[in-house]
This record gives C-alpha cells, sequence and structure tokens, in this order.
C-alpha cells in the first residue's frame, strides 16, 4: 500500500495479528508471528486498535481529535506501520496468532509438583555437600583422570548437552506462557554462546518473565545436583566425569554475572528495574561522555524510556569496567595459554616426541585454538550480516 | 500535526555460554 494516495485513508486497514501490553503511559504493540515489537505512546496504541476495529484512517483520525484534541499525521503513522509490516495486503493474507507447540510439557515441566522435585534434588545436594566436603565443586575435579586429553574432551564435549538443557529450559518456559522461540550458535565477545531469541518476552506482563529468564539457570542448578548425586552414589571414574561436568555448569552459571554481555541475568534487572532497551541507552549515554570528553559534536541521545534513562546513568559505569574485566582475563589467561599450547606442541614435534604423545598435543591445541576459531567465524559473518542489513536499508 | 513515535523493542537472547577450555587424578 501507498499511504501517499489520499484514498487510502478513506478505506479500511487490514492488520496482522497484533498483542497489546499496557504498561501506564507507554503501550508494548507487536505482531507474534515475525517477532516485531515496538513501544509506543497509549495514545498510538489506541490509534492501532481503532484500525483493527474496522475503522479507516480518517475515522480513525476524527476519534483522535475527539479523543485528545490533537490533529494526528495519519498518514505518517500508517507509513510507520507499513514499514513495522503490521499492515496485511487483505484479509487472506493477515498472519494469523502463531501456533505454539509444546505448551502442554512446558505446563508439566513447571508445575508446582515438578517445582517441588527440583527443590528436594537441590536440598539433596547441599546435604551431601556438608557431609562429603570433597564433592564441593573445585578446580582439581577437572583432572579426574591423568590423561589431560580425556579431561578436555571431557569438559568440552560433557558441556553441550546441558547448554541445549538450558536452553530448551527457557524455551519450554516460554512456551508454557504461548511464547515461541527459536535457538542458534552465537557468540559474545569470545565465548560461544547457545541463545534462545524469544523476543515476545516483551509482549507479556513483567511478573510472567522471570521464569522465562530464570529457567535457564533453574535447568544448570539441578542438572548440577543430578550430578553430584550420582558421582556420590556411584563412585570411581563415573563420579569423577559427572563432578568435572558440574565444574563446567557452576562455571557456566558464574558467567551469567558477566551482565554487560547481556546474559540472562542482564534481562533479569531489566525486568526488574522496569526498563526496555538498558544497553542500548546505556551504550549511547558512554559513547556521548566519551564525544564531549574528546570536544567532538555530540548527537542527540537516542530516544529511550524514563526507567531506561535513569538506570543508564549508572549502569552505564558497569559497562566500561566489565569490558576491562575480561579483556584483562583475555590477556592474563587465555593469550599466554594459546601461546603455551603452540610453544608445547612445537616442542614436542622439534624433540621428536613419541607419535602418540605427539597426537595427544595436536588434540588438545585443536580443542583449545578451535573454540577461538569458531567464535571468530562467527564474528565474522556477523558483522558480513550487519553490512549486508546496512546496504539494504 | 501530532506524529506518533514508536521504538522497537531490545531483542531478548537468552544465552548460555560453552565454557573456553585454557590448556593428579582425584581420588573418589
Amino acid at each position: 500500500m501507498t499511504t501517499a494516495d489520499p484514498a487510502v485513508l478513506d478505506r479500511p486497514v487490514t492488520l496482522h495479528h497484533l498483542t497489546f501490553l499496557d504498561e501506564g503511559d507507554e503501550v508494548t504493540v507487536g505482531r507474534p508471528d515475525n517477532d516485531t515489537y515496538i513501544h509506543l505512546p497509549a495514545d498510538g496504541a489506541a490509534l492501532i486498535r481503532r484500525l483493527a476495529a474496522g475503522d479507516t484512517p480518517h475515522q480513525a483520525a476524527d476519534w483522535y481529535h475527539r479523543e485528545y484534541g490533537d490533529t494526528v499525521d495519519m498518514a505518517d503513522f500508517l507509513a510507520t506501520l507499513a514499514e513495522l509490516d503490521f499492515i496485511a495486503a487483505d484479509a487472506a493474507t493477515a498472519a494469523p496468532p502463531p501456533a505454539v507447540r509444546w505448551r502442554r510439557l512446558g505446563a508439566v515441566v513447571f508445575s508446582r509438583w515438578a517445582m517441588a522435585g527440583y527443590a528436594v534434588l537441590v536440598a539433596a545436594m547441599c546435604v551431601v555437600w556438608v557431609v562429603r566436603p570433597e564433592f564441593v565443586p573445585q578446580y582439581a575435579h577437572a583432572f579426574y583422570t591423568p590423561s589431560l586429553v580425556v579431561v578436555m574432551l571431557t569438559l568440552f564435549v560433557g558441556q553441550f548437552p546441558f547448554l541445549l538443557l538450558h536452553e530448551a529450559a527457557h524455551a519450554l518456559a516460554g512456551r508454557r506462557i504461548g511464547l515461541n522461540s527459536r535457538l542458534r550458535i552465537s557468540r559474545r565477545l569470545y565465548f560461544i554462546v547457545f541463545e534462545t531469541s524469544m523476543d515476545g518476552l516483551v509482549s507479556v506482563p513483567r511478573r510472567s518473565r522471570y521464569l522465562p529468564i530464570l529457567a535457564g539457570v533453574l535447568a544448570d542448578a539441578v542438572a548440577t545436583a543430578v550430578l553430584v548425586l550420582t558421582a556420590a552414589a556411584v563412585g570411581g571414574v563415573v563420579a569423577g566425569a559427572c563432578l568435572a561436568i558440574a565444574l563446567t555448569n557452576l562455571l557456566r552459571m558464574l558467567w551469567q554475572c558477566y551482565f554487560f554481555l547481556r546474559t540472562d541475568l542482564y534481562y533479569l534487572v531489566v525486568t526488574v528495574l522496569g526498563c526496555t532497551n538498558l544497553h542500548t541507552a546505556s551504550r549511547d549515554l558512554l559513547k556521548r561522555r566519551v564525544l564531549r570528553l574528546l570536544r567532538r559534536p555530540v548527537p542527540d541521545a537516542v530516544p529511550v524510556g524514563e526507567a531506561d534513562r535513569r538506570a543508564a546513568r549508572w549502569y552505564s559505569w558497569l559497562l566500561p569496567l566489565g569490558y576491562v574485566a575480561l579483556l584483562f582475563s583475555l590477556g592474563y589467561v587465555v593469550i599466554p595459554s594459546l601461546v603455551h599450547v603452540v610453544v608445547e606442541v612445537v616442542d614436542r614435534i622439534r624433540e621428536q616426541a613419541p607419535l602418540a604423545v605427539v597426537v595427544d598435543s595436536l588434540v588438545v591445541a585443536l580443542l583449545v585454538f578451535g573454540q577461538f576459531v569458531i567464535a571468530g567465524v562467527l564474528a565474522l559473518r556477523q558483522r558480513r550480516r550487519t553490512r549486508t542489513a546496512a546496504a539494504h536499508t | 500535526m501530532k506524529k506518533i513515535m514508536v521504538r522497537r523493542t531490545e531483542t531478548v537472547r537468552l544465552t548460555s555460554a560453552a565454557q573456553p577450555l585454557y590448556a593428579p587424578a582425584m581420588q573418589l
């Protein structure tokens, strides 16, 4: 449709299925089938509701004038809705509410009885830790066998089922309340991450968002409890492998504290504070501070909500601190480790060590470097995708 | 003429990170 045509304002507009969430002065409106969501003032949302109810744009504009005593730029508003892809060509192509699979399973997995069961498992783990302190996660648990290759393979391969379990918990908790999600592999700085896209989370009341956000860490805690209890029950090499994997679970739970990488904990903070886009608001504030310091032209602030503006005043200082801490660990631990691996592999080849030892070293080197190569490839792909998207707009 | 301003919402990406590997056995 072309909104420049005046006749358009006299014809009803067909909208795709939209959801509305009233949050005081602002309303979140979204199209759940393609995960497009916006915040706009309550009067704008009321206009969309009038259009959805069958008003022509002219009728909706007249209603707006009677209701608010102001004249709305309806052509501009329609152009915005068209750009957001909220407007359908006709009723036949209007997207219906999307089907959400696995809702029932989500309801069972997060039922009160199930949650009580998880609490019992975690409590039992704590009892084991008190009675047998050697089962409390510690660095030495990783080295449950003398072969470092076996250790590396256990830690590397063993973490993937639990990464998927973490993401499956997010997805099921979302589906329980009717939200679809997608799983993909991405990166944060030099970390490879599995991530569940759940943009629809902004379309449900804030109190309903906590379980989908926390479900991943809850799954990590329950999985750790099962591993520790299994280790306590069976002993031997199986116990060693269980405790090594439990250690990686614990490290992943601690990783969530890097909230400046927009981890689950970040979304929890945003939800508690009533923010809508704290990361963008903080980065923008930080950028303008730096430009002011360098006496360079400072652009206008990006439009954000009042809660974001308030929180960004202190959160923006935490962003550079977090990045500095992480880059320090990169320089202090990661890079020296990589150099060490290269030197050792080269030394062994040069000293003509037995073939088994050389192969052993090469497997370790492959695992250690492979993870950073994958993170680098993901970064390049992301960069290329961003450039392509920018070229098309 | 009043213009209605809209803002796209923040994307929600719930994540879990593969832990990087940085290169005696436990007796249980």
